[in-house]
């Protein structure tokens, strides 16, 4: 998926050190940090977490560059990142729709009846095939955090742990716009306040600021989101999965 | 190639039903045939609106026309002369390589919002539609009800198919008129070369436009006016009308300078008037501006299009270099002519000053003179100029013709049209190429074509492509995407209760960015009030009120709520 790695050119790393310092002077919520370490990508689907890795956008809005926030330090994928690998599915995937994996199941989005979506999961290792959430309504936005499997059924969150088959369920309102993020079970998502979106979390912790806040991202111990075209992020502390 | 019969037979049904509006006196004339194909598309204009708002449009009836005017031979009153072999012979393997955009896919702009998008639509909802909804159905639409009858056949090439026979047509009539009124063939068919190889003239044709309909249109105005044809003459205008406003400026010039008394110019100009009026009258029953979308927007008031967006600038040192310019800096690929034409369209204009005093070209200046004032002052976008270009060409044709006396001359004229071909077809690719390459939108509109039904209606915001989405619509776009900006501006803070109140179950969003440096002539206030405030606040409103189904870096689809 990546190619090798390269250092990073002098000009690079100071218009991240720029942005980081505007967003640093744009953190409201102390001692939350806020970084703004992407430009705003071409591809909705970015900026994501793939394995571990953040991937970011240079200026030209690509996703090309693999950025830790721990450290600051960004590097070159050398070419833009491709999301997963493209297998055959039956019944065929959602027509722009998401996929989520574990190392037991893949999860993938299809056309319900109308403009409703379903789920369908293939076992990785067995033949098992069938409808892991096909109900009326949305079943849609799935996402993966080492066993977990989530994803939004009718506005609420399900969770599922595909090792040891523990099932939750968050009853909130959500999948409007961007999916869940989780991090073991602990699921973060958009929510409709009065006049803006904000970010909720399954442990309690919200995420309240002027404007809209929107797709949640969760890394380690923090919650990467979009606003206002910007990626930033805030310190959270989540269990270890 | 079906499309291509179908549309030679659409060509003869309307011919078919014109040929009985012409003056007796006229019917045998060699041009009466395409007087009397101009007479039954202005008809089948005329007799759709009547037929739309008493019963609607539907496939049954298009086909009904077409019928009925085909029935039209049983008796007929014009003849097909011979002599129109050759002309059209020739016509047709000029415009031959467009051929093929004909039965390709439909990737026009025009052609997805305004020639085959409308009329899919009338078929769906089987109305005429209009209004602040549907703007770019309440202008005349005498060609979108005679493509509406094309695409109720089972070939929906047939609408293209038309279209390519009538630039043929309008090609044919540049060689024949270039005989009829300068003795010479050469001359027709240096000026119907100097069309056909440019690429503003090939890139038309093979698709369903009204540029080629109208520069026809023009052309046999000028035709009818100059041999006197008085009804002829009013009926093509009217047609001219009907099918371009922007054809005013060459027929103004034909109308102020053709033969005959005033008393005979007000005639003709009362029945073109009449022609055009039922468009007019149905807006002002709507309470619409008879003009409208193009100059009469409800509160908030808008501008229909800003003309400094387009070609090189518009101080007076821009207006002198324009002709050269036209030529020299015009590119297909950009969008400040988008085009390219033939060297000759500048160069046949130096000897235009050789003729002035020569009476018999002063409708053709005047026709040619008018026409290119009226294009410098509008858009300078190079397929605006095509109704006055086989005026023009022709014009300029005739007078230089006869200067290349010697056959080093004539040869020097021969090469100058092959090697100046070559530069007026640089870039040229046929836009309806099977292998083009995806566009922006595709995924989404395949998106909305696999789950969206018969009762779904979807609000095109910021988006063109009509012709591409199979589900019933409203908004769209035309100029500065005007339809959704009026929208959103005079709804705003409730733009999507709006789009539910007016049907739309699903809103289809170009993920649109106006660009400042695009607009610069405007002020930032203004910039900010009318293009960027709308995007904002209908971003806004749908991340707050409706769900996001889809999105691609150039395009979302969404769920809008149920209605209350």
């Amino acid at each position: 998926m990546r190619s090798a790695k390269k250092s990073i050119p002098l000009h690079l790393s100071v218009a991240v050190l720029l942005l980081l310092t505007i967003g640093l002077s744009q953190a409201e919520v102390p001692p939350s940090v806020y970084y703004a370490a992407s430009n705003p990508c071409r591809n909705d689907a970015y900026p994501l977490v793939d394995k571990g890795t953040l991937i970011v956008c240079d200026k030209t809005q690509q996703p090309t560059l693999a950025f830790d926030p721990k450290s600051g330090r960004i590097e070159s994928l050398g070419k833009p990142h491709r999301m997963g690998v493209q297998v055959p599915l039956q019944p065929s995937p959602r027509i722009g729709g998401r996929t989520a994996a574990t190392s037991q199941v893949l999860v993938w989005e299809t056309h319900g009846p109308g403009d409703d979506s379903d789920l369908w999961l293939q076992r990785i290792q067995a033949q098992e095939r069938r409808g892991l959430d096909v109900g009326p309504g949305d079943q849609h936005h799935p996402v993966s955090s080492g066993p977990w499997i989530a994803w939004v059924d009718r506005g609420n969150i399900k969770l599922w742990n595909t090792q040891t088959d523990e099932k939750e369920i968050i009853k909130t309102k959500t999948g409007f716009h961007a999916p869940p993020t989780i991090h073991g079970n602990t699921a973060c998502w958009e929510f409709r306040h009065i006049d803006d979106i904000d970010l909720r979390c399954s442990n309690g912790y919200h995420l309240d600021r002027p404007g809209h806040q929107t797709h949640p991202l969760l890394l380690d111990n923090l919650l990467l989101f979009r606003e206002n075209g910007r990626l930033m992020g805030i310190e959270t502390r989540l269990p270890s999965p | 190639m079906m499309g291509l019969v179908v549309g030679l037979i659409l060509l003869f049904a309307a011919a078919g039903m014109g040929q009985h509006l012409l003056q007796p006196k006229h019917r045998h004339q060699p041009e009466a045939f395409l007087y009397a194909v101009a007479a039954g598309l202005l008809a089948w204009g005329l007799f759709g609106l009547a037929l739309g708002v008493v019963a609607g449009v539907s496939e049954k009836l298009c086909l009904a026309i077409a019928g009925l005017s085909i029935l039209g031979w049983a008796r007929p009153t014009v003849r097909l002369s011979p002599i129109w072999i050759l002309p059209f012979s020739a016509a047709a393997i000029l415009l031959s390589p467009s051929v093929w955009d004909v039965f390709g896919p439909i990737v026009g702009t025009d052609e997805r919002y305004l020639h085959i998008g409308l009329p899919l639509q009338f078929l769906k909802e089987g109305a005429l539609l209009g209004g602040p909804l549907h703007p770019n159905g309440s202008r005349p639409l005498t060609l979108q009800l005679a493509y509406a009858i094309g695409l109720s056949t089972p070939w929906k090439s047939a609408a293209a198919g038309l279209h390519w026979w009538l630039s043929v047509s309008c090609l044919a009539l540049v060689i024949r008129m270039g005989h009829d009124f300068f003795g010479k063939h050469g001359v027709g068919l240096i000026a119907a070369a100097t069309l056909a190889l440019s690429t503003t003239i090939l890139q038309e044709a093979g698709s369903a436009g009204s540029d080629l309909p109208a520069a026809l249109a023009v052309l046999l105005t000028l035709n009818a006016a100059l041999r006197q044809h008085h009804r002829a003459t009013a009926l093509c205008a009217g047609l001219a009308l009907s099918l371009k406003y922007t054809t005013a400026a060459p027929l103004l010039g034909i109308w102020l300078l053709m033969p005959g008394d005033w008393r005979t110019r007000l005639r003709a100009a009362t029945l073109c008037l009449l022609a055009v009026a039922p468009w007019w009258l149905r807006n002002i029953a709507e309470n619409l501006h008879p003009l409208f979308p193009f100059a009469g927007w409800s509160e908030p008031s808008m501008a229909f299009q800003f003309v400094e967006k387009y070609g090189m600038g518009r101080t007076a040192i821009d207006f002198v270099l324009l002709p050269w310019r036209m030529i020299v800096e015009a590119n297909p690929a950009s969008f400040t002519f988008l085009g390219r034409l033939h060297p000759y369209a500048l160069l046949l204009l130096l000897p235009f000053p050789l003729v002035l005093k020569q009476v018999r070209f002063r409708p053709w200046l005047a026709a040619s003179v008018a026409g290119l004032i009226g294009w410098a002052a509008g858009p300078h976008w190079l397929r605006y100029l095509i109704p006055t270009l086989p005026i023009l060409v022709l014009t300029g044709a005739a007078i230089a013709y006869p200067l290349a006396r010697s056959r080093f001359t004539m040869g020097l004229l021969g090469l100058g049209l092959i090697v100046g071909g070559a530069s007026g077809l640089k870039g040229y690719t046929w836009p309806g190429h099977a292998t083009r390459k995806p566009s922006a939108g595709d995924q989404a509109i395949a998106f909305c074509n696999r789950v969206l039904g018969p009762d779904d209606r979807v609000a095109m915001l910021f988006a063109w492509r009509s012709s591409d989405l199979e589900a019933k619509q409203i908004l769209g776009s035309v100029e500065d995407h005007n339809p959704t900006r009026h929208f959103l501006l005079a709804n705003a803070g409730r733009e999507v209760d709006a789009l539910v109140q007016a049907g739309a179950t699903h809103a289809l969003v170009r993920n649109t960015r106006f660009l400042p440096k695009t607009y610069g002539f405007l002020g930032t206030d203004q910039f900010t009030r009318e293009f960027r405030n709308p995007v904002r606040q209908l971003q806004d409103n749908l991340i707050m009120q409706a769900d996001l189904l889809f999105r691609s870096h150039t395009h979302s689809v969404y769920r809008l709520p149920k209605p209350d």
